[in-house]
């Protein structure tokens, strides 16, 4: 197990560097001058020849005169040793502005994670096992019209009708502005905003999950021992949640494991309509804005995840089913 | 075993969403604790404006705040409206109409003082009584700090702007931090204290623009050990102040809270995650200009977002929405005003929706194939197109908002080309321009025009368009390239869509960036300009400065832009007689073809009384002489 987990690190910092590399040659590739973007601001204050010595002093303070592979090298070894570089636009570090989106991103998804897989994994068992049913049906096409609906359109839909039309809840942000409290009321009033977006993120991913459970103990459901199990007498639960459940989950287990992951990363569609400052409104914004630094800093933290997450999920097959054995 | 796990399952997940339910409360939340203040109690109905500051208006932004408070180092419009609320007390004020005064609420006495080298001296005594919000006296020293810290080497290497002082005397020299003291500016006692033009910028129209000075805390910038020193040969800073000692303390300056203010509000909060910033009033505050206090007692600035912000001010989560220009909002603004409740202000934008063309550079540089373009666009319908009826088109380079356009209109209108829809005429300038061959040097009879250049060259009238692709391009290749017109008119406009920053490396000739940039390339773009009430034009037509992105060569045009402020402030008719001349050859040239200028449409809940709004003031200034009836 432990030279499993060795060389499965090994293999990662292996592709770490080179999805580095690539990442790194990507990013300037893309066009835009980050260095006439930041005096764009103060062009029309100063004379030519000021703008010139700025510009080149800029430049070399940025160090883009440098070769790409000197850049990247010193890049790579800033990167490990905790220093993401500065952020253009916020003039800060980026492991400093990183900090707010990132926990912000995931105090939302904590609970869309915990709502979403509450409500999908039981309606999905249910699903498999009341197959056909009128229930059953009608939760097909409510998750075939949950998948196929693009996200801004449920967020306008959720905003229009519980913000506009019923006022139970505000249309964007996070808590009320200037909202003076103790921790609790704050705490209060955040998920009381939080509410819509997370009614909108949970709706957006019941489809798939839903399904995808339903399928899986769908499949479970039609194997041989279950048909053992029941010959042997054993009651229908024990049936179902014993033997077609734990079998169900090892199909299952690796979306739940990047359902966890995906706590890290955030919605960009969502963040976006609901003005919600997190993870993937931070990215775009970042590209939008020439901020590479916190680009290349977002693009490399979810390598690392999607690195991890993988290990995750081979590890778990393990756990979960005790035929896999992960060291061979 | 495992029932009971999903049962606890099912019952967690019940329990979890009655919570986030139950989160939502039966009321509004409240925002501010209830005060005893009068009219601040429901039914209060307040008839006219409040004798002391009442009530809030959330002001919806849809530029996200980065929490840097000082524009020095950037340009974000909504922290420049946070800047402005918090920073006031300038020497000189501007009013509504973009005119510059004294102001009299901060200057005591001042005198002008005509030097022998040609620069002018402008000498303030600075009123006693002024404070900080935090109640410390506003002194001479602090309006000379301003100068010296934002023109000073030290920003600068920290990569601001540090223009602040670039026309007075001695600006170079202390900038580039070759010396000590900044000779054009002199602290001449506790409550006096003069700057000095250098006379390489005079005369000046907006003369007293250049010598309207605020103060800064140098204290909070830097510590208590940095002193403001005058020896008698330029005002300077103690030799503690470097960046070596600093840098880190003007880093934390620029977005720390508290800050001092001088301005009619105190910056009380900034919340990184919803992005929101809380003023509320300063009560030390004596007013501006007019000595006008604020009646509103806090403004908070909230990021909201294109898509929903009507939607925020029809539920209440704002109050007023700014410089709504398109006409799906404004038309969405309308009805929730005819719905009750809301009201607008509307006001001509400061500028225009642009073709920019490249006078150097391939068919462009022919002012014929410009004018030719001109005429084959119907600009009344594609402002009409693109504003839904809410904007108009210009003629030159100006925003209806400015107030020498204004007084000038009428001589203009009368001047100045319309150049109305017209394949004729079009045909007729392109005729006159030499372009009356076809590919093999024959007369032309159809198909593309060429043109027969000094070397024996033919050139073909194809245009390279650089679009980045926006609701204004995808409308001029519908009005324009694909108008069969043009076809007829034997041209062609070829669109190569490309994202802003690679477009501006094009515009720019950026040739570091790329080599490839700085090859001439694209004949038109299609961008936007702004003016501010400092209308100077003179170094966007120069032959060769790179602030000329229209290429323009031609000197008379170049001459008569920098004439315009080289005119003394008091010929207020010979200021106007200058920019009607440059204006009328503007728009025989035409280095850009205006598409569009907006109007903007403010709209506010009705609770919002006496705002008024226009193009050159910010929403500081509006909001100063509002209030709410709350």
């Amino acid at each position: 197990m432990a030279r499993y987990i060795a060389r499965r690190v090994v293999y990662m910092v292996f592709v770490f560097f080179i999805l580095s590399i690539i990442l790194y040659f990507l990013f300037n590739l893309i066009p835009g001058d980050p260095v006439a973007a930041q005096l764009q601001p103060l062009m029309d204050e100063m004379t030519a020849e000021e703008y010139e010595i700025r510009y080149n002093q800029l430049r070399s303070q940025m160090g883009l005169d440098d070769p790409l592979i000197v850049r990247y090298a010193r890049w790579v070894t800033g990167m490990l040793s905790g220093d993401l570089g500065q952020s253009h636009r916020y003039r800060r570090p980026v492991a400093d502005v990183i900090v707010t989106p990132l926990r912000n991103t995931i105090f939302i998804n904590i609970f869309a994670v915990a709502i979403g897989l509450a409500i999908t994994i039981p309606l999905g068992i249910f699903c498999a096992v009341k197959r056909n049913s009128i229930l059953d049906k009608i939760v097909q096409v409510l998750t075939i019209i949950g998948h196929s609906l693009p996200h801004f359109i449920i967020c306008l839909i959720a905003i229009y009708y519980f913000a506009v039309i019923k006022g139970w809840f505000p249309v964007s942000g996070m808590n009320t502005p200037n909202f003076e409290g103790t921790g609790w009321e704050l705490f209060k009033d955040t998920m009381y905003h939080l509410t819509l977006p997370l009614m909108v993120m949970t709706a957006a991913s019941l489809a798939g999950m839903t399904r995808y459970i339903r399928a899986a103990m769908s499949d479970a459901l039609g194997m041989d021992y279950i048909k053992t199990a029941r010959a042997k007498g054993l009651k229908e639960k024990v049936v179902i949640f014993s033997h077609a459940w734990r079998n169900a989950l090892l199909p299952i287990v690796t979306l739940i494991i990047n359902w966890f992951m995906s706590i890290f990363s955030g919605s960009l569609v969502v963040e976006r309509v609901f003005n919600l400052h997190g993870m993937g409104k931070f990215f775009i914004d970042s590209l939008n804005n020439q901020d590479y630094n916190v680009s290349i800093a977002i693009q490399m933290f979810y390598i690392i995840i999607a690195l991890v997450g993988n290990l995750v999920t081979d590890l778990s097959y393990g756990l979960v089913d005790p035929r896999v054995r992960i060291d061979s | 075993m495992m029932k009971k796990s999903i049962l606890l399952l099912l019952v967690f997940s019940m329990v979890l969403s009655a919570f986030l339910m139950g989160c939502s409360p039966k009321e509004e939340p409240t925002d501010t604790p209830p005060t005893d203040e009068p009219g601040d109690e429901p039914g209060d109905e307040v008839t006219g404006p409040p004798s002391e500051p009442m009530g809030q208006i959330i002001v919806g932004n849809t530029t996200e705040m980065s929490g840097d408070w000082v524009p020095y180092w950037q340009n974000i419009a909504s922290e420049y409206d946070i800047y402005n609320f918090i920073t006031d007390y300038p020497t000189v004020a501007m009013t509504f109409d973009g005119e510059y005064l004294i102001n009299d609420t901060v200057v005591a006495s001042h005198e002008v003082i005509e030097n022998e080298d040609g620069s002018k001296t402008y000498e303030y005594t600075i009123k006693d009584g002024l404070v900080w919000d935090d109640g410390t006296p506003i002194t001479a020293k602090d309006y000379v700090a301003t100068v010296l810290l934002w023109s000073s080497n030290v920003v600068k290497e920290m990569g601001a702007g540090n223009t602040y002082g670039q026309r007075y005397v001695g600006y170079k020299a202390y900038g580039d931090g070759e010396a000590k003291e900044f000779e054009g500016v002199r602290l001449l006692d506790d409550m006096k204290f003069s700057v000095t033009i250098d006379a390489a910028y005079l005369p000046y129209y907006f003369e007293l623009g250049l010598v309207s000075v605020s103060p800064t805390k140098i204290s909070f910038w830097t510590d208590d050990t940095v002193e403001v020193l005058d020896d008698g040969n330029g005002a300077y800073f103690s030799d503690n102040f470097t960046k070596e000692n600093f840098e880190e303390n003007i880093d934390k300056a620029r977005s720390a809270i508290p800050r001092p203010s001088c301005g009619p509000y105190v910056l009380k909060s900034f919340d990184e995650s919803t992005k929101t910033a809380v003023l509320e009033v300063n009560d030390k505050y004596v007013g501006d200009h007019n000595g006008q206090k604020p009646l509103i007692k806090t403004v908070i600035y909230k990021l909201v977002n294109e898509e929903t912000q009507m939607d925020e001010l029809a539920t209440g989560s704002v109050d007023l929405l700014l410089g709504m220009a398109s006409g799906s909002e404004i038309n969405a603004g309308l009805d929730l005003v005819e719905s009750g409740g809301f009201n607008f202000t509307k006001y001509p934008r400061a500028g225009y929706g642009k073709l920019a063309f490249v006078g150097d550079f391939g068919p462009t540089q022919f002012v014929e194939v410009r004018q030719a373009i001109a005429h084959l666009l119907d600009r009344n319908e594609f402002a009409r197109s693109f504003t839904e009826g809410f904007g108009s088109v210009v003629n030159g380079p100006y925003g209806e908002a400015l107030w020498f356009y204004q007084e000038t209109k009428a001589e203009l209108n009368e001047k100045l080309n319309q150049y109305p829809y017209s394949l004729e005429k079009a045909i007729e300038l392109l005729e006159e321009g030499g372009w009356v061959y076809d590919e093999n040097g024959n007369e032309y009879e159809s198909g593309i025009r060429y043109k027969k250049l000094d070397d024996g060259t033919l050139m073909p009238l194809v245009i390279q368009w650089s679009s980045s692709g926006n609701e204004v391009s995808e409308l001029l290749t519908i009005q324009l390239v694909e108008n069969p017109d043009l076809a007829a008119a034997g041209m062609k406009i070829e669109e190569t869509v490309m994202d802003f920053p690679e477009l501006v490396n094009y515009l720019q000739r950026n040739s570091i960036e790329d080599p490839k940039y700085g090859v001439p390339t694209y004949g038109m773009f299609n961008l936007a300009s702004n003016f501010n009430p400092i209308y100077d034009q003179s170094n966007y037509y120069e032959p060769g400065h790179p602030w000329n992105t229209s290429y323009s060569t031609d000197e008379k045009l170049d001459e008569l832009a920098k004439a315009i402020v080289l005119t003394d402030p008091e010929d207020r008719e010979g200021f106007k007689q200058k920019f009607v001349d440059f204006i009328v050859r503007w728009n025989e040239l035409l280095p850009e073809l205006p598409l569009y200028s907006n109007i903007y449409h403010d709209f506010y809940n009705d609770k919002l009384v006496d705002y008024d709004m226009n193009a050159l003031i910010r929403v500081s200034d509006a909001l100063l002489y509002a209030y709410v009836t709350e």
